[in-house]
């Protein structure tokens, strides 16, 4: 092990935190407004990967760009589970949404064998074989718009929480539904709307993983996992902590690997997971929550 | 008084005729026949889906085929019943869970009380259903477990046959082939966490140096290891000119992809396992140009119907062939030829007459007895490489069915 090992580490390390943080962005905002676990929250990601693969494919646009026409369609396939699947089951606790989500997870995994089937898949771009040099070390050009984009999509996801009317209405509901009623809220809605919001946002995860990795119908249980980690870091529900709890995953993953070998990268990971849910299991970012 | 005792008589014997002499002449309705099984039923547990689903689909055609091969001629004929019995299969998923494999042949076993099984893909799922099989006395014969692994577990087995290839011959064909040009002779290596990466890993680690070659790198890591970054530095800091793989194709995939973009480009590539299947080709387009990887079978082969093996999957299933269709098809004719010649569905005769294979099949020669632990048999292995989205031959040069694609180009290239 060298310094630049190190530092090669760490770099690639922080890069694909940002596609860490974007793939748990959706988990963090359905955590934080309904309380619920979004298991299937994986399936999603490759929902939306399977997704662009055909429209990609069908219409032979970059996948970045099938992506933008992505974030519509996964918004309204998240809309109705919400609203029809998970929203009569919010008053009867927490486990029965879990289960359903778990269900959700299981027949989403199905269908998408149903109809892709179990190849590995990839979402191939002219340049996504390309590095790029960043302080003496190389690495994926697509680490690097993983980063960039976890920017752009956290802060503006944040950004519309804090001053659109919605994102105040998400706030108000994931604050005190009960009150939020009085002022005229419909928390089902919003609820709802979260989801859907949540869904959308896993149409740039999945793209990225899918132009990143590779990725199978069985490939979401590796993402979800990693997304967990993530929102504990960040603080159940946190936006702004996603990119954080991203960054320290990702370097963590990346520094430990270098130091302690590849094979233990998900171990250090868990590790940190276990450590942030002992010592502070609000997050370490948990003051900004949604 | 004596007409009557002569009618008594007479229908005496009529009666005696009916009874006892009419039925034993009555062929369909009674006899042997009669009490034969209305059916054969074999059994497999393999990966439809998960990670290894690949392989799966090769399999599903492989033991569907040779059954529906066999039933078009009315079925198997058991001696012991004098007649011919159709053969059913029945298939569960595993999803590449090695547990799962272990509890559907359970219930292969014990609930659909089959008279035969089909083994899995892979060590891990393979080697989970052969230990029930074997705990079970129920014979199962079995490819995609190279040999070695398929030992390592289980040094003896009783019940259980496994046709593939030898670790220790197949872990030679990548030396013998860059024998051929030249090279630094520095082997990277990256051997997954599986029961047949541990043990190639260390077969590459102990023949490299005894074909000349320095294993400048190995890197170890599980199953599903996303992110290669790291191992691929050192390996490039290694200069290390030639690669050998032994890992699961969603994995290989990423760790090519990630060569490219940190632009680390070997001169020789063996993506052993991984880029086997024909999503290596699909997945990666013109990146998997080049890629080298160990074979057994190919339709070029002069074996009883190869060449139309290939096309009977290819039209089949509209996909692009894998060699497994013949090693699963072939496992299946062994355990239909073993049925056959015992003349029964007794599980140990049945054992027994696997044991004494002998023959030369679609896949190739198979003898078990000739082959190591007495329950394997070797397939001959060679040299593939990806060629404009097709494998052909490269090594050795007597059975090459292209030329040997040298170095690498580069990655702008690719």
């Amino acid at each position: 092990m060298t310094p630049s090992t190190l530092l090669a580490g760490a770099v690639s390390g922080l890069l694909l935190g940002g596609l860490y943080a974007v793939t748990a962005l959706g988990l963090s905002l359905v955590f934080g407004v309904m309380r619920l676990v979004n298991v299937a929250h994986g399936e999603l990601l490759l929902l939306a990967a399977y997704l662009n693969f055909v429209i990609s494919g069908a219409l032979g646009i970059d996948p970045l760009l099938a992506a933008v026409l992505l974030i519509p369609i996964m918004f309204l396939v998240g809309y109705p589970l919400q609203r029809w699947i998970f929203n009569p089951l919010m008053h009867m606790g927490s486990e029965p949404p879990l289960l359903a989500a778990f269900g959700l997870s299981i027949i989403l995994q199905n269908v998408l064998l149903l109809i892709w089937h179990a190849d590995t898949r990839v979402l191939v771009t002219s340049y996504s074989g390309m590095g790029v040099q960043l302080f003496d070390v190389r690495v994926s050009l697509l680490y690097v718009l993983a980063f960039v984009m976890a920017f752009v999509l956290i802060i503006g996801v944040h950004l519309f929480m804090q001053h659109s009317y919605l994102g105040k209405a998400i706030r108000a509901a994931a604050q005190d539904a009960s009150t939020a009623q009085v002022m005229g809220i419909n928390p089902e809605q919003i609820y709802a709307l979260t989801y859907a919001i949540g869904a959308a946002t896993a149409a740039l995860g999945g793209t990225l993983i899918g132009m990143t990795f590779s990725f199978v119908p069985t490939s979401g249980l590796t993402w979800l996992l990693k997304g967990f980690v993530v929102v504990v870091l960040g603080g159940m529900g946190s936006i702004t902590g996603m990119l954080g709890a991203g960054f320290i995953l990702g370097i963590a993953e990346g520094v430990g690997g270098a130091i302690a070998g590849t094979g233990y990268r998900d171990m250090i990971g868990f590790l940190i997971f276990i450590i942030v849910l002992v010592l502070r299991p609000a997050g370490l970012f948990s003051r900004s929550r949604v | 008084m004596q007409k009557i005792r002569i009618r008594q008589a007479a229908a005496a014997v009529l009666m005696f005729i009916a009874m006892v002499v009419l039925p034993a002449c009555g062929g369909q309705t009674t006899g042997p026949a009669q009490n034969a099984p209305k059916q054969i039923l074999l059994g497999a547990s393999i990966p439809e889906t998960g990670a290894l689903a690949a392989f799966g689909t090769y399999e599903k055609w492989g033991y569907t085929t040779a059954i529906d091969d066999l039933n078009k001629s009315g079925g198997l004929y058991l001696s012991q019943y004098k007649t011919k019995v159709p053969v059913a299969l029945k298939l569960y998923d595993d999803e590449s869970q090695p547990q799962l494999a272990t509890s559907n042949t359970q219930k292969l076993i014990l609930s659909d009380k089959v008279n035969g099984l089909l083994g899995s893909a892979t060590p891990p799922q393979v080697i989970s259903g052969a230990v029930v099989a074997e705990r079970n006395r129920v014979p199962m014969v079995t490819g995609i477990a190279p040999i070695r692994a398929f030992l390592g577990a289980q040094p003896k087995w009783n019940y259980v046959w496994d046709i593939f290839f030898d670790e220790l011959d197949m872990t030679q064909q990548q030396f013998l082939t860059m024998n051929t040009v030249a090279s630094n002779k520095r082997i990277a290596l990256f051997t997954d966490n599986e029961q047949d990466g541990v043990v190639m890993g260390k077969l590459w680690e102990e023949t490299a140096p005894k074909m000349g070659y320095t294993i400048a790198y190995h890197a170890t890591f599980p199953v599903g290891t996303t992110d290669f970054g790291d191992l691929i530095r050192r390996a490039q800091a290694a200069k290390a000119e030639v690669v050998i793989t032994q890992m699961i194709t969603p994995d290989a995939i990423a760790l090519w992809r990630q060569m490219q973009t940190l632009n680390y480009r070997p001169k020789a590539a063996f993506i052993e396992k991984g880029s086997e299947p024909a999503q290596w080709a699909t997945a990666l387009k013109d990146a998997a140009q080049g890629v080298m990887v160990t074979g057994y079978w190919y339709p070029t082969l002069p074996y009883p119907g190869a060449s139309t093996l290939r096309t009977r999957f290819e039209k089949d299933t509209n996909q692009t062939y894998s060699q497994h269709i013949a090693d699963t098809y072939t496992a299946a004719q062994i355990m239909l030829d073993a049925i056959t010649s015992a003349g029964s569905l007794d599980p140990n005769a049945i054992n027994t007459a696997i044991g004494k294979t002998d023959k030369t099949y679609v896949v190739g020669p198979v003898n078990f007895a000739k082959g190591p632990g007495g329950h394997t048999s070797a397939l001959p292995t060679f040299m593939l490489q990806w060629q404009n989205g097709q494998t052909q031959i490269v090594y050795p040069s007597k059975l090459s069915t292209a030329k040997f694609l040298y170095p690498l180009p580069a990655w702008s290239k690719a």
